[in-house]
């Protein structure tokens, strides 16, 4: 049959074609390159990472008594004083790797021959700004830097150097200023506020977005700026994933970290409040993502080698696990990740973190929208939501907003909805919520996807552009959920446990 | 829920004066802005401007840059001593539920009475998304429409009804206005142009797949048919490829995730199915014994289905087709 042989390629053509909505790193072996003599001979340095890989290292940053990880990258340097051809900091983003209330991490790109890497902090704005190193109420730390291979606009292999520094022995819920680079070639000054100490009953304010891929009309840096601009302040922005849409594009993260929306630009937030990733199925676990964000990195069996693909942290009166759907291996979200969830919860004291909220990327409850709810991952790890009464889990990837009414138990693979109050809130029986709410709040960019509120355990679904405001006080939470294009708000509950 | 949420806020604000507050004469900077964000919470924006405004002369800090965000904010919303914000700021506030309609007209009847100025657009713009958002799209157009001939509207303003008139008009399955309405932002929204192209042609050629294939199964059912036996025999060789073939988008899928897997395992049906389709018609026709005019034409006939099939489904999933209409 001829027919066979001539309709054989086409397919395969047409399959190849879908590939490319995935990106996968590449891993290799080689030497370590010495720094050029001079930029002129940058080629000669850049043929050498090409065949260079280090493998993760660890490193304890001075001040700090946790151990940094990196990824494998072609290489990893420590502050230097080499100065390249574009030196000033651009991309800075901040985030936390331990305690939040006592240290802070900053991220910056730079191009590849500058690897000073430098942070210059303190209270007094003033004397940070003016500051050239360390000086009179301004410190300074060295942190380091890594470079790795990835894509530009066009689609060519460059090499990108990312820098990272690491600020320990802080005071809780205080007000620094800071900025990176070295000494001539800073960055803007920015804030940074610890985090009360755990515990504290004081209310404070998040943010949860998603998916801002692919941004259409500026959506993304809209959305940022509506976060900036609030008149209540947010202390922290969890992130459930899909940052870009192809994970190991430099291109994108680079507008990820600097998109503009009139006068603001998204690092005034990104280095402000700190930012809380979650690996989303377009990232990837791309060496840009483990290089370009600093997360707590308790490395636990089955994870990858830097600890942070999945983790957990105490903010104020509440506890977050941030967990990775997108792996290889189904066995690992239902062993490894299954086994460092139910360890996690287990290990949470609720007398001084009350609220437990998890974050990840594919929902595991979604209303006949682009994708379907993730059943296997929803019968590993809601009965540990269950069990250890999780507040509120936090998904994307269908980019729309929806709210479950409250979930505990399931029978037959499905949720069994629990008791519920006025507006879908859960009843609270002796300070216990009746079921967990699962929340997709993603679309801070992303191309809008259709969304229904048929299924019995919905409670509210639209498809909008959103953010999530969380405030706590105590152990009151109120939800609101923005459409940032309007200002209008799409959702709002509140309940006292 | 009101209520409750300006006693968030209030205990919100306390808390920020506390924790911001440093020793001074009088009250603090901190604590203004507590005071200022209570007073926006519960809807006095002259008061809240007037906090804003003691803070801003300060130098330097996250306090006073925070109170001139703010305080450009109201200043520019500040039209008739601040009643058309008010009402926005209420509409804006109240989570829309399936019922409010009524609401919405009723809010549209206040808008048509506000002076020129921010609040006017932005409330065009909210009441737009807000009627789309409720299934109401010929209101929704004629918000957006109206917003867009506002005088006072900035390039950005338009651009945003320009988008949201996209949106409705996609919903009401009017995919080339749609486009011209992309295509006339003043800031060009490139990707979104390309996928309302890429949706003007797929509502095109997704229709014309789809009647080809009908045809092509048509024909070869009716060739088979008139020719079981020899279709029997004539199977022999192409079962196995034919499975082969179909199975090598799903071997290809196992290294993807979900999203693509879905992609992938649909394609592998298609492309299967059409495939066998097409042996089915080859060994209907006789296979070699039939006339190689007639052979041809059936070979191009089955790649062309193989190709409209696949191109349905990449076209429905939303998958990256850039080689084909």
């Amino acid at each position: 049959m001829r027919i066979d042989r001539l309709v054989v390629a086409i397919p395969c053509v047409l399959a190849l074609s879908a590939c490319q909505q995935t990106g996968y790193k590449k891993s290799g072996a080689g030497t370590v390159c010495d720094y050029p003599a001079s930029s002129a001979d940058e080629s000669t340095y850049v043929d050498c990472l090409v065949n260079s890989a280090t493998a993760s290292t660890t490193q304890t940053l001075v001040g700090c008594s946790y151990p940094v990880r990196t990824p494998s990258v072609a290489e990893t340097r420590a502050d230097e004083a080499h100065v390249g051809a574009d030196p000033v900091p651009r991309g800075v983003h901040a985030s936390f790797a331990s305690d939040a209330s006592t240290t802070f991490a900053v991220d910056w790109s730079t191009d590849l021959l500058t690897t000073t890497s430098k942070i210059l902090f303190g209270t007094d704005e003033s004397a940070v700004t003016a500051a050239d190193g360390a000086t009179a109420g301004v410190e300074a730390r060295a942190g380091y830097s890594v470079a790795y291979e990835t894509a530009n606009n066009l689609g060519d292999t460059v090499f990108h150097r990312n820098h990272e520094a690491h600020v320990c022995g802080l005071v809780a819920d205080t007000v620094y200023y800071y900025k990176v680079g070295g000494p001539g070639h800073w960055s803007s000054v920015y804030e940074y506020r610890t985090a009360p100490v755990v515990g504290s009953t004081a209310s404070w304010r998040f943010a949860v977005s998603g998916d801002s891929r692919t941004p259409q009309n500026n959506r993304w840096a809209r959305s940022q700026k509506g976060l900036y601009d609030l008149a209540a302040p947010i202390r922290l922005q969890v992130f459930s994933g899909d940052a870009v849409f192809l994970g190991s594009n430099q291109y994108e993260w680079d507008a990820f970290f600097a998109s503009t929306e009139q006068t603001f630009t998204t690092d005034q937030l990104l280095a402000s409040v700190p930012f809380m990733v979650t690996n989303g199925n377009h990232d990837g676990l791309a060496v840009n993502y483990l290089a370009q964000f600093a997360l707590p990195q308790d490395v636990s069996p089955g994870e990858i080698e830097t600890g942070e693909e999945w983790y957990s942290y105490d903010y104020g009166n509440a506890h977050f696990v941030v967990l990775n759907d997108t792996v290889m291996s189904t066995s690992v979200l239902t062993n490894e990740e299954r086994a460092f969830l139910s360890a996690d919860l287990a290990a949470v004291n609720r007398a001084t973190t009350p609220w437990i909220f998890v974050i990840h990327h594919q929902p595991l409850y979604t209303c006949l929208s682009t994708h379907q709810p993730n059943t296997a991952v929803r019968a590993s790890w809601q009965p540990l939501f269950d069990q250890y009464g999780v507040d509120i889990v936090f998904a994307g990837h269908n980019h729309v907003y929806e709210r479950s009414k409250p979930i505990r138990g399931l029978d037959s693979g499905g949720g069994i909805v629990a008791a519920s109050g006025a507006n879908g809130v859960p009843t609270i029986s002796g300070g216990t919520p009746s079921g967990t709410l699962y929340v997709v709040s993603a679309g801070v960019g992303a191309e809008l996807y259709g969304v229904s509120n048929s299924c019995a355990f919905t409670q509210h679904a639209e498809s909008v552009s959103n953010y999530t405001l969380v405030t706590l006080q105590n152990r009151t939470i109120t939800v609101d959920v923005v459409d940032y294009t309007t200002g209008s708000m799409i959702d709002s509950f509140s309940y006292t446990k | 829920m009101i209520t409750l949420r300006a006693a968030l806020a209030l205990a919100f604000s306390c808390w920020c004066g506390v924790a911001l507050a440093q020793p001074a004469g009088g009250d603090s900077m901190e604590t203004r802005l507590a005071r200022a964000a209570a007073a926006e919470q519960s809807f006095h924006f002259e008061d809240a401007r007037r906090e804003y405004a003691a803070i801003v002369g300060v130098d330097g800090g996250a306090v006073p840059r925070l109170a001139r965000r703010r305080l450009a904010y109201l200043d520019a919303h500040s039209e008739s001593a601040f009643a058309p914000l008010v009402a926005l700021e209420r509409f804006r506030r109240a989570p829309l539920s399936g019922t409010d309609i009524e609401r919405l007209a009723a809010f549209e009847q206040d808008v048509a009475d506000f002076p020129r100025g921010r609040c006017r657009i932005e409330a065009n713009e909210a009441l737009a998304r807000a009627y789309l958002m409720l299934g109401s799209v010929d209101r929704a157009e004629h918000v957006a429409r109206r917003a867009l001939e506002l005088p006072e509207a900035t390039d950005a303003d338009r651009d945003a009804s320009r988008e949201t008139l996209a949106s409705v008009l996609t919903r009401a399955g009017r995919s080339d206005e749609a486009l011209r309405s992309v295509e006339a932002l003043v800031t060009p929204d490139p990707g979104r142009e390309a996928s309302l192209r890429s949706d003007a042609r797929r509502a095109v050629w997704v229709p014309v797949a789809i009647a080809w294939l009908g045809g092509f199964v048509t024909i070869t059912l009716m060739v088979v048919i008139r020719a079981r036996a020899r279709v029997l025999r004539g199977l022999r060789f192409s079962t196995i490829l034919v499975g082969a073939l179909g199975l090598l988008p799903l071997a290809i899928a196992s290294s993807y995730d979900d999203e693509t897997t879905d992609t992938f395992a649909s394609l592998a049906l298609v492309t299967f199915l059409a495939i066998a389709l097409g042996s089915l018609l080859g060994a209907g026709l006789g296979a070699a014994s039939a006339p190689l005019h007639l052979r041809r034409l059936a070979a191009i006939a089955s790649a062309i289905s193989v190709v409209a099939a696949s191109y349905v489904v990449l076209a429905t999933s939303h998958a990256v087709v850039s080689f084909l209409p």
